[in-house]
């Protein structure tokens, strides 16, 4: 069975690691952005209250699987944030820095979940639409409200149909261009360890969503990439964490 | 003892002819949304607000807002608390308890979620930024002719924006920070007499309107959310207003507020609630008030 829940906000900020001084985000969470908030959700801690680096609800993310739909256009906001300079190794902070900042305007994603050890506690609070720690688009102002849509049996999907969500390019994937129409591309975090160190990444295609709703992703030969039907959307899953 | 029930905030408050907050990108323009025309506000700016209250008010600060460095604060810290370790140290912080912190000092490294989040301000209707210049005080140094120049100073402003706030108190989350009810309580009192106090040059004048805090039930795991999106701004007469007119607006004195939607989510939740707390400046017009007044007591400051 599979969980379908929607999370939406005023902004985003689903930070790129590798940019140093600004804060780029991708367009939309990338799984590792999932297992926090799943981890919020249920109320599982990260115990950086210990160790700043310490991330160790992934001790229980193991077998989950999770899909991630755009379900609104992706419009930026750049702007400049004035903050503390604290990261000086001499500990200065009278310096200040305007930090750029760009930050995804009102956007809303489909999250599917399946699998492992959470997946019976986070069904429960998602129906009783109870979250533990305050769940929010990667930054902690980004506020976000969740709405549940249900559980549903993930069926077979038809090799001919086009994807409803981000795809995963595994092993043996071929895009079909032509018929998706436009596709763009990510590199994007996958999994992390216990101290937040990168275990793994992935190239990622997707279709964006204009105002006339959502275009699908078509592809060639899906390879090595695990997909469903899930209430009648096509999901193209991660691999399991 | 951290607190122990699920809150949420609502904060409305005016700018008259002032920055709301500039956008250091853009030569200080007031931040906005390029779509809306709403003026924005960050989340450290409100977070600003309320903590230069709390100075003021003789409460220990972490970050107190003056240019030092982390380790001059810490060793300042070290002697107002009369604690050595880092972590007693920080609960001894009203706004580490409140807003959390990244603490990075030597070898140092722990980060506590604040049990309160805001999001980023809205005005709750189209605004009007203006470009205004005025004369520089004194002359340069560089002789000659030069120095009977007086230069420009610029500045944006922005005539009236209504803004709107809203924050979520998580009671997971105190207790790892220790914040308490009293805390919280401290924090109302901070973001609104903070904003009246708001008296600088870009800041004068900002005036808190309404701040409406739901406590919930201590068992109670959920939330309304975004209630900045449940009041709407209309018109005196209780009318839409377009985009120009919600440009044009001076002052409170033309706008009314609807709050239905809100009420309506918190009828929903009534099982779940354990109490409202309403403050108004008696001048903000609710167009509810009646049925406001019905579910709480309202108190005008």
């Amino acid at each position: 069975m599979a969980l379908v829940f929607d999370i939406e906000g005023d902004m985003a900020l689903f930070r790129k690691p590798y940019t140093t001084t600004s804060m780029v985000s991708y367009p939309f969470p990338p799984p590792t952005a999932i297992a926090g908030l799943i981890a919020g959700i249920i109320g599982i801690n990260h115990e950086a209250s210990q160790d700043a680096k310490n991330a160790r609800y992934w001790e229980k993310m193991r077998e989950v699987q999770v899909a991630i739909a755009l379900l609104s256009p992706i419009r930026w906001i750049n702007t400049a944030v004035n903050l503390m300079k604290y990261k000086n190794s001499n500990a200065d902070m009278s310096e200040h820095i305007q930090v750029k900042h760009q930050l995804v305007k009102k956007p809303r994603y489909r999250i599917y979940v399946q699998g492992g050890e959470i997946y019976k506690i986070l069904k429960q609070r998602l129906e009783r639409e109870e979250f533990i720690y305050t769940p929010c688009l990667g930054a902690a102002y980004a506020l976000a409200d969740i709405k549940y849509h249900g559980e549903y049996e993930p069926a077979e999907a038809e090799m001919d149909s086009g994807f409803n969500t981000i795809v995963p390019g595994y092993e043996g994937l071929e895009l079909d261009i032509v018929r998706s129409g436009a596709v763009f591309s990510e590199q994007i975090p996958v999994q992390m360890t216990v101290t937040r160190c990168l275990s793994h990444t992935v190239q990622v295609y997707y279709a964006q969503p204009g105002k006339a709703g959502s275009p699908l992703l078509y592809l060639r030969n899906q390879g090595a990439l695990q997909s469903n039907m899930i209430n009648g959307e096509k999901v193209a899953w991660f691999n399991a964490w | 003892m951290a607190f122990k029930q699920r809150r949420e905030y609502l904060f409305l408050y005016t700018v008259k002819d002032a920055n709301p907050n500039g956008d250091p990108l853009n030569e200080n323009h007031p931040r906005y949304d390029g779509d809306t025309a709403q003026a924005m506000a960050s989340d450290v700016r409100v977070k600003r607000t309320t903590r230069d209250e709390w100075v003021r008010s003789g409460e220990i600060v972490f970050v107190d807002g003056e240019p030092k460095s982390l380790k001059t604060r810490f060793e300042e810290l070290k002697k107002i608390t009369g604690k050595s370790d880092a972590r007693e140290i920080m609960k001894q912080c009203l706004d580490v308890r409140l807003f959390g912190v990244t603490f990075a000092l030597g070898k140092e490294a722990f980060a506590w979620t604040g049990p309160v989040q805001f999001k980023w301000g809205r005005s709750l209707h189209s605004a009007s930024f203006e470009f205004v210049q005025g004369t520089a005080a004194f002359a340069t140094e560089r002789g000659g002719a030069d120095n009977r120049q007086r230069s420009f100073r610029n500045e944006y402003l922005v005539p009236f924006a209504l803004m709107g706030v809203y924050a979520i108190a998580n009671q997971y989350a105190s207790q790892y920070t220790d914040a308490a009810d009293e805390d919280l309580q401290r924090m109302l009192d901070g973001l609104w007499q903070g904003t009246d106090n708001l008296i600088t040059r870009s800041k004068n004048e900002h005036k808190s309107r309404l701040l409406i805090e739901i406590t919930y039930k201590e068992d109670f795991n959920g939330k309304i959310g975004a209630l900045d999106d449940k009041v709407t701004l209309l018109d005196r007469e209780g009318k839409v207003m377009d985009r120009e007119k919600q440009k044009a607006l001076r002052s409170l004195q033309e706008v009314s507020l609807d709050i239905g939607a809100l009420l309506k989510s918190m009828e929903l939740k009534q099982e779940q609630i354990a109490g409202i707390r309403v403050i108004t400046d008696g001048e903000i017009n609710i167009i509810q008030e009646e049925q406001l007044k019905g579910i709480s007591s309202i108190e005008v400051r």
